[in-house]
């Protein structure tokens, strides 16, 4: 494939004109078709217009322009009870840009300034409204109501279209994906959700194997799951407002059909439909049912017994009904305005005993859950729109009771009541800022409690920032042992990346998106409808169910709702695929037809998953390599190749229509549709990181992308800027020598997480078993793999509610100053009482000295009877201190002073540390291949090569590789060892990639052995090293686990003061436990009094006295319970043990010891 | 560390404080910040400010 790269690209074509010849030229008609160089170069086009996270941003930005105002429309108008003349009307709104209001004085409000000053980026959500004072009525504009958090990034950000001079100077950087939040200077992350897809007939078979049709109809008042059950060859309805199921006629009949014919036509009366409906006809007719009235008091008796609250209460049972039916069953479907109003809701509920009839008698009918066809994602856009259409209820709510409640006055107040100043701003900015910071979305309205919906950015490198969002989190339980939603799927192909997933529990779940996937944004159904029909489509309002099934047409859906039927589907279906070539159709809508069902889909609802292509016609790519080069100079762009129909997006489902061709070999097939623009981009920007992939086993593969996200790295161009809790930062990064079209795209190359280590592959005095390197000592002294650790600490000083405030002191104290001991861990004070910037931290030295006020007892009386009187001299200062803590010293590198609305004070201690790696440190190469260092030796020792000097910076063992078969990590040397004799950086992009056999040239014509090996000395010896040693340059990472945090020892220590044991975890200096399973070992061999020292006399000895006559515990030589001494011993026994026995007495269980001689 | 101290003390050499200055980051200019001041710029009406690198001499230890 690659070999073409050498080629000349072809000359440009010249036209049409050059057809006739090329039809005579026999030699150019059996040529293979030309490869287009250079195609992947679309994929930095299409990103370039769609971004890493656009879907993120262009989710929110459909919210901010397009459903705000939809969910404004469907609640635009608040009346009052108390005044049927009052009405206020919300009839515009928009969202300003962020800023904020600080006494008095608005400013522009930039990213970069909540994050240091713990604000939230958000912007006013004002509205226009028309409403009533008096008899007069008013409108007022620009109103505000709230606030709303801004995505960075989003239309109404200041960071949109920002140069990058400006973004510099803002402290932005210019690769940042954007997309999240900044709450109370938090990023946080909404990730994006898969869920089944919306108002969609879903076939399956429930727990107990009958079979089914499932609907979750969702439309913005409502959201409910109706299903039909095929059970005992009979039909139900079952919907959890109903408590029984109601057999299918019963419901046909309650929403106004009349006879038994009307049911069969409506469901199809081929015999295969008729027979599997005749038993639920006779079941009706069993009931006695015959008429509406009849079905809807059947239908009621079955309805729920909801706890009644408001004014539902008079309701009949059959009122009850028809509301259900009329609201809840099959809610997206509309009701008609004509004599038959559920006309659309019955056809809906035949077509789904159809399908279910089908797949009765076919069970390879039954859809695939797991299919990403049928999934829908949803993105922060969506999930902000659900949450602020019930904010804005309960906004209305609270509004509305309060002008009640001042319309319900009489007189001049009443008169003179302005309706605005009701309007308060706190629930929809608070109910924002909580959903957001707390991830807990819970709508009551819809049913909807859902925790970890968002996450804190996290910013170990620029590639975990990226992922995260890319993630895409499902909502199956992780607990479930089911492989079906954790499987890796056919439909997944470049819409999922198929390498990333975390292991363990979430595996599967957890996905990632593709380079080149795009989730799509709603787009309006009325348009669509109309092409549709002008395109010939009949409107299914105007057919029964015998038209509606024929044969010889197609039903056509539009977002799961039969519109109508066309009698040629297939030129249906390339009009409108024309149609959307010439733009007249959104390019994401997508059409497709189902040959199995006789149906075809439009779609154009949001969430779906959809990826650009190559569009093939005749065998032939529309695409030219003068395009390419066009694209090259700047000419054209992405859009104008989707407008010229040279590149098409397809979806999941319309792949189904497709064939797609992998490459230019399999372009000649017959009927090929699309080509790939480039088999690379089915993974996604973490598993692009990896050199040769398709090299490896592909479990490497996944374990990579989990390491690439804990590689120290640089976070962005602002990493000095910012004021994280935690930065893990490399002193000297490097790009990598192998890299990858998808390093390009994404940047990492300029934001790099490692550095080309030159590697021996070799054995090594035997501190390298277990996966172990050996790292040289002078490659540490010049900087390798030398990393920042900044850490973040604050402190706020509080004004407590009795007029006292916490005090930050210098450390001149004079009480203390005698105390010399005392006085050094202050040293690093300077007389604003806080650190210094510079000055070294010591374990236990104080860096922010505060002090907190402790109400003295006679002075809290004293407030307390006259609460107005000055008490500042009643309080004792109690010492709240910052002291650093840590084996190794960290030095103050800035600090910063700055307020938020709640502390005026708030007060910001960034510490850095320099850390050369140590023995125990981890570092990884790109391929899952992770290894603590071993030993640390110095440069003398390592081997040499002598003919050059080379030496290596790392050791690695070749144990390593036979098992995990990780291949492609040996292409890499060789690759990284041609591109440094050649001075070029090569490439390892998946399926692509500079060939081996091409490499090994290079290393000939270098002078070099084609297969990387190498003559080494030995260190130690001065003698040739007996084999040939594999070494070259591999790019390896640091990953932030390092021996440093995770170093533990105690002898003696801290207890826990409820069982007197030894706390746990490092933080707390805790001990090191001597588990069960270390229990069961010693108790097998027999070691009692080992066991015994362990458990308890090093741990929680405690003597009690027992009293030998009731067996209670007693109190030095006493028994309380029987009052008397004679018979109390003293027992040693565990603490815990004690405890145990006192809190069983305590819930009046009597425990009784037996005393005995041993 | 034991004990506490009187509000008289911290009243007294709390008034007494050379005050220390910071660099305002919206404007950049140094300006000194009184314990109970307000954090803001009286030129540019910033609310951020980074203390300046200490003048005294440092020594550390390289390693
Ligand atoms: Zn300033």
């Amino acid at each position: 494939m690659s070999s073409s790269r050498k080629e000349m690209p072809p000359p440009p074509q010249e036209g049409d004109g050059n057809d006739f010849h090329e039809l005579y030229n026999e030699a150019k008609l059996s040529q293979p078709i030309k490869k287009i160089e250079e195609k992947w170069k679309l994929v930095p086009a299409f990103l370039r217009l769609r971004g890493l996270v656009k879907q993120h941003i262009d989710s929110f930005n459909h919210f901010l322009n397009v459903d705000i105002k939809q969910v404004i429309k469907a609640n635009e108008l608040i009346t009052s009870e108390a005044d049927p003349k009052f009405y206020m009307k919300f009839t515009y709104i928009s969202i300003e840009k962020p800023k904020i209001e600080e006494d008095c004085e608005s400013h522009q409000l930039y990213p970069n300034e909540c994050r240091i000053r713990d604000l939230t980026y958000a912007a006013t959500i004002t509205v226009d409204l028309e409403y009533t004072k008096g008899d007069r009525i008013y409108i007022k504009k620009g109103v505000s109501i709230g606030r709303m958090p801004m995505m960075l990034g989003a239309s109404n950000c200041w960071l949109n279209n920002m140069s990058n001079d400006m973004l510099a100077r803002n402290k932005e950087c210019p690769y940042d994906p954007r997309g999240y939040f900044i709450i109370k200077g938090v990023e946080k992350v909404l990730l994006i959700q898969e869920q089944m897809s919306k108002n969609r007939i879903i076939i399956e078979q429930d727990p107990k194997k009958n079979f089914c049709a499932q609907v979750t109809s969702s439309t913005y008042t409502t959201k409910s799951r109706t299903t039909i059950v095929h059970k005992n060859e009979k039909f139900y309805l079952k919907h959890n407002t109903l408590a029984e199921d109601i057999p299918i006629v019963v419901a046909f009949k309650a929403m106004g059909m009349q006879c038994d014919q009307e049911v069969a036509q409506i469901i199809g009366t081929e015999p295969m439909y008729l027979e599997g409906l005749a038993l639920s006809l006779q079941e009706c007719s069993q009931l006695n049912i015959l008429t509406q009235s009849q079905a809807l008091e059947y239908m009621g008796s079955k309805v729920k017994t909801v706890k009644a609250f408001g004014p539902s209460k008079s309701k009949t049972p059959s009122d009850e009904a028809r509301d259900i039916l009329r609201n809840v069953v099959l809610a997206h479907i509309p009701l008609s305005k004509h004599h038959m109003p559920y006309f659309q809701k019955c056809r809906y509920m035949g077509l789904m005993i159809r399908r279910v009839i089908e797949a009765v008698n076919d069970p390879t009918k039954l859809d695939d859950k797991d299919y990403y066809g049928n999934k829908r994602l949803e993105l922060a856009g969506q999930l902000i729109s659900l949450l602020f259409e019930d904010l804005f209820k309960r906004f209305q709510f609270d509004l509305q009771k309060q002008i009640d409640s001042a319309l319900s006055r009489t007189g001049a107040r009443r008169d003179n009541f302005d309706a605005i100043t009701c309007i308060r701003q706190d629930t929809i900015t608070s109910g924002l800022e909580m959903a957001i910071a707390s991830g807990n979305w819970v709508l009551k309205r819809f049913k909807m409690e859902r925790i970890g919906v968002t996450q804190p950015l996290s910013r170990l490198s620029y590639i975990a920032a990226i992922g995260m969002m890319t993630r895409i989190n499902s909502q199956f339980e992780k607990t479930r042992k089911i492989s079906g939603p954790r499987a890796l799927q056919p439909s997944h192909w470049g819409i999922l990346c198929p390498a990333d997933t975390p292991e363990g529990e979430s595996c599967g779940l957890v996905k990632n998106l593709a380079l080149t996937t795009h989730v799509t944004t709603d787009c309006p159904e009325a348009p669509l409808h109309r092409i549709c029909i002008d395109l010939g489509m009949e409107d299914a309002a105007l057919l029964g169910g015998d038209e509606l099934y024929s044969k010889e047409h197609v039903l056509i859906f539009l977002n799961g709702q039969p519109i109508g039927v066309h009698k040629q589907p297939q030129k249906f279906v390339r009009n409108f695929r024309f149609l959307r070539k010439r733009g007249r159709i959104q390019e994401f809508v997508s059409i497709y037809l189902n040959d199995q069902q006789n149906c075809i889909y439009i779609a154009s609802d949001g969430g779906r998953l959809v990826r650009p292509l190559l569009v093939v016609e005749k065998g032939k790519l529309k695409l030219q390599q003068r395009d390419i080069e066009d694209l090259s100079l700047g000419l054209k762009d992405f859009n104008d190749f989707l407008k010229e129909g040279l590149i098409e997006y397809l979806d999941v489902n319309e792949e189904n229509n497709a064939l797609i061709a992998l490459n230019e070999e399999l372009l000649s097939r017959e009927h090929t549709t699309h080509m790939e623009i480039d088999p690379f981009t089915i993974l996604g920007c973490v598993a692009g990181l990896i050199p040769y992939p398709h090299h490896n086993q592909s479990p490497r593969n996944t374990y990579q992308c989990a390491m690439g996200k804990q590689a120290i790295g640089t976070c962005g161009y602002n990493q000095l800027n910012r004021v994280d809790t935690l930065l893990y930062l490399m002193v000297y990064p490097q790009k990598p020598l192998v890299k990858t079209r998808t390093i390009e795209i994404n940047n990492f190359e300029k934001l790099p997480a490692g550095q080309n280590a030159s590697v021996a592959i070799m054995s090594y005095s035997g501190y390298d078993i277990e996966d172990a390197v050996i790292l040289n000592r002078s490659s540490l002294d010049r900087g390798f793999a030398r990393a920042l650790y900044v850490r973040r600490y604050q402190a706020d000083i509080k004004r407590y509610s009795n007029g006292s405030a916490d005090v930050i002191m210098p450390a001149t104290l004079p009480k203390e100053k005698h105390r010399q001991g005392m006085f050094k861990k202050f040293h690093a004070l300077d007389q604003s009482g806080v650190a210094r910037v510079g000055e070294a931290l010591n374990s236990g030295d104080i860096f922010i000295n505060k002090y907190a006020p402790v109400q003295l007892a006679d002075a809290a009386n004293q407030t307390l009877s006259k609460p107005n009187h000055q008490p500042s001299d009643n309080f004792e200062y109690k010492p709240r201190p910052e002291a650093y803590k840590g084996a190794n010293p960290a030095y103050v590198d800035r600090v910063i002073m700055t307020s938020t609305q709640e502390d005026p004070f708030l007060i910001k201690v960034i510490t850095r540390q320099t850390r050369v790696p140590e023995i125990g440190d981890k570092f990884s190469s790109r391929h899952g291949q992770k290894g603590v260092v071993g030993l640390i030796v110095p440069q003398e020792d390592m081997p040499f090569s002598e003919r050059n000097g080379w030496c290596p910076d790392l050791v690695m063992n070749p144990h390593g590789f036979p098992s995990r078969m990780t291949v492609g990590k040996m292409i890499e040397l060789i690759s990284g060892k041609a591109g440094v004799l050649t001075g070029a950086c090569k490439y390892g992009t998946a399926f692509s990639g500079d060939p081996v056999e091409e490499m090994g040239k290079l290393l000939v014509k270098n002078g070099y052995s084609y297969d990387g090996k190498d003559v080494l000395m030995s260190g130690i010896s001065g003698e040739i090293l007996p084999c040939f040693v594999f070494s070259g340059p591999i790019y390896y990472q640091r990953l932030k686990h390092m021996v440093q945090d995770k170093m533990h020892s105690r002898a003696r220590g801290p207890k826990s003061t409820l069982t007197r044991q030894p706390t746990e975890g490092r933080s707390r200096d805790g001990g090191l436990r001597l588990g069960e399973m270390e229990r069961d070992c010693l108790i097998g061999y027999g070691a009692a009094n080992l066991l015994l020292e362990r458990l308890m006399i090093s741990s929680d000895q405690f003597v009690v006295w027992v009293c030998g006559k009731c067996g209670f515990i007693g109190y030095e030589g006493m028994c309380s319970y029987c009052k008397s001494g004679e018979q109390v011993c003293s027992v040693k026994m565990p603490y815990a043990c004690k405890l145990l026995l006192q809190e069983l007495q305590s819930m009046n269980i009597r425990t009784q010891i037996k005393l005995a001689d041993v | 560390m034991s004990g506490g101290v009187l509000g008289d003390d911290l009243e007294q050499t709390g008034r007494e404080l050379p005050k220390v200055s910071y660099i305002c980051g919206g404007c950049g200019r140094e300006q000194k910040l009184d314990k109970d001041a307000v954090i803001r710029c009286m030129h540019c009406s910033h609310r951020i400010f980074y203390k300046r690198r200490e003048k005294k001499l440092l020594q550390y230890l390289a390693r």
